[in-house]
């Protein structure tokens, strides 16, 4: 009964961030490097005006998607979760602008304005995910993490809690797999017993996970406790003064790439002037 | 070297460890032997300065446990090795995972990248070292928790029912590792309630409701048949069947063939 393995399944396809291993320059560059460059690309893609900036910024991330190496069906499939928030913005911006109208029915005006601001804000969301996602696809959660914990390291000084966000983070990716592998196990230890998790209204189904997910939560409290101490007896004692087995290096090409994109954003930035 | 004086434990109400006195040298294998609750965790806790005692002292290389500015110098002479495989790896790749306990004390990389591969090599496990640990078997993922104590270079090893959630080939592969660090030169406490894992042990003591009743050479403390029964542990196979002939303690199958047909 294919339906019986429906639940696990849920469980199983809790993706791990959506990295897609591959040998692509991108993926070889500096994690923090590439986290600077996508931030100047989407506060760029914000900024965006006129058509021949959207142009410009579309074939750069197009030729970054080619770089990436990541087959482009998978760029597709990340844009598939935007689709209902595009198109409602999309008909909001051109029924609600207002300006020279092009096609009136009962109290809807379409207005020439509002066409416009409609496929530019398409453009910019589906750039902004793309962008995105040119980040998440070549970079591992593991090396995310680690370059987002130095680079939110200067925030100490207000008394940012660097380490142990990173360290959350860590762990979290770590016991993500073994949750779900336990998960399942319950499941079908449940499902052996007579539980039942596929038939019924969703309501119904969503009572059936409850038996599921006590046994996971009072576990994982079980499980933090006992890394806890595991932690603290290979000498845990917080950042200070910790370092690190990768100390990762910004080599030659790590100064290209920012090169190159600070290039592409003044250029699409100042075109506009001419 | 572990020092124990006159060391007592209460968890609330409940007395844990009643008066354990027990000096362990430097190099030498003693495996703690006693059933659950007997108190045998809680005292591996104490060694590593995870727990104090509430009377008595406990001295890790002549260092009190009770003196906290001198904590980590404890904890990194004694590695400990936990039962569940699963809830002791940190990190989601099995190298970053043994370099753990080197960050945390502020080793450099350089040294940590060393330190790591020797102890990946040292347990057989260095074609996994970019893996995610949860791909591993229990088995490996206990040779990872225990490259991880290896790279810290500690005198002596804990091992608290490290083999209890292990198949018998994961645990063979853990007991024949525990032998190759003893053999090194380390000191290993390897606590258990199996009594055929103790037979390579030097020695031997057995807990009982917090309170130590036998200690010796494995041959000598299986000869207790009934204090053993008394402290609800079972003696291995080989040795029930040539103590009920009253033939002696047999440590292994091939002692007891050997006791029998000279029996005969």
């Amino acid at each position: 009964m294919p339906r019986k393995e429906a639940w696990g399944a849920v469980f199983k396809d809790i993706t791990l961030g959506q990295y897609f291993p591959e040998d692509s320059i991108l993926h070889r560059l500096d994690a923090r490097i590439k986290l600077g460059i996508c931030f100047a690309l989407l506060i760029v893609i914000f900024m965006l005006k006129s058509y021949l900036q959207y142009g410009i910024m579309m074939l750069a991330i197009f030729i970054l998607i080619l770089m990436s190496k990541v087959p482009l069906s998978l760029y597709l499939k990340s844009l598939r979760p935007m689709v209902i928030l595009i198109l409602f913005t999309g008909i909001i911006n051109m029924l609600m602008t207002d300006g020279q109208v092009i096609y009136q029915f009962w109290v809807f005006k379409i207005t020439y304005e509002g066409v416009t601001m409609a496929a530019q804000m398409l453009l910019r969301i589906v750039l902004l995910v793309v962008a995105s996602a040119i980040l998440t696809y070549t970079t591992s959660p593991i090396v995310l993490t680690g370059a987002l914990e130095s680079l939110l390291k200067p925030l100490r000084v207000f008394k940012f809690p660097a380490h142990e966000v990173a360290m959350m983070m860590t762990i979290a990716l770590r016991f993500i797999p073994t949750l779900i592998d336990e998960a399942d196990k319950i499941i079908k230890a449940q499902t052996s017993r007579g539980a039942d998790f596929s038939t019924g209204s969703p309501m119904v189904r969503a009572k059936a996970l409850v038996p599921v997910l006590i046994p996971l939560f009072v576990n994982s409290f079980r499980r933090a406790d006992e890394l806890a101490v595991a932690m603290e007896a290979r000498c845990y004692n917080g950042g200070d003064g910790r370092t690190s087995l990768h100390v990762p290096r910004i080599i030659a090409r790590d100064y290209v790439a920012c090169a190159v994109c600070v290039l592409v954003c003044a250029g699409v930035l100042v075109v506009n002037y001419y | 070297m572990i020092e124990i004086k006159d060391l007592t434990f209460a968890y609330e109400e409940k007395q844990v460890l009643k008066n354990i006195s027990l000096d362990i040298p430097q190099g030498q294998f003693i495996a703690i032997l006693g059933h659950n609750g007997s108190g045998k965790s809680t005292l591996a806790r104490m060694m590593n300065a995870l727990l104090v005692p509430d009377s008595g002292e406990l001295l890790v290389n002549g260092v009190n446990t009770k003196d906290e500015a001198r904590m980590m110098e404890i904890r990194r002479s004694v590695g400990m090795v936990f039962q569940n495989p699963d809830n002791q790896i940190v990190a989601a790749i099995v190298e970053e995972d043994v370099a753990f306990a080197l960050e945390n004390l502020g080793v450099e990389s350089s040294e940590i990248r060393r330190r790591v591969d020797l102890a990946l090599e040292e347990v057989g496990l260095s074609d996994y070292a970019t893996h995610a640990p949860h791909y591993l078997s229990g088995g490996q993922k206990q040779r990872v928790a225990i490259a991880g104590v290896i790279a810290m270079q500690p005198n002596i090893i804990v091992l608290d029912e490290a083999t209890a959630m292990l198949d018998p080939k994961g645990r063979r592969d853990i007991l024949a590792l525990v032998e190759d660090m003893h053999k090194k030169g380390k000191t290993i406490v390897y606590i258990t309630h199996n009594m055929s894992e103790a037979i390579k042990a030097d020695r031997v003591i057995v807990l009982d409701e917090g309170e130590l009743v036998l200690d010796g050479t494995p041959r000598e403390v299986y000869a207790n048949t009934s204090a053993i029964v008394d402290a609800g542990l079972e003696l291995p196979r080989p040795c029930q069947v040539t103590t009920a002939l009253g033939l002696g303690v047999a440590l292994d199958i091939d002692e007891s063939v050997e006791l029998i047909n000279a029996s005969k």
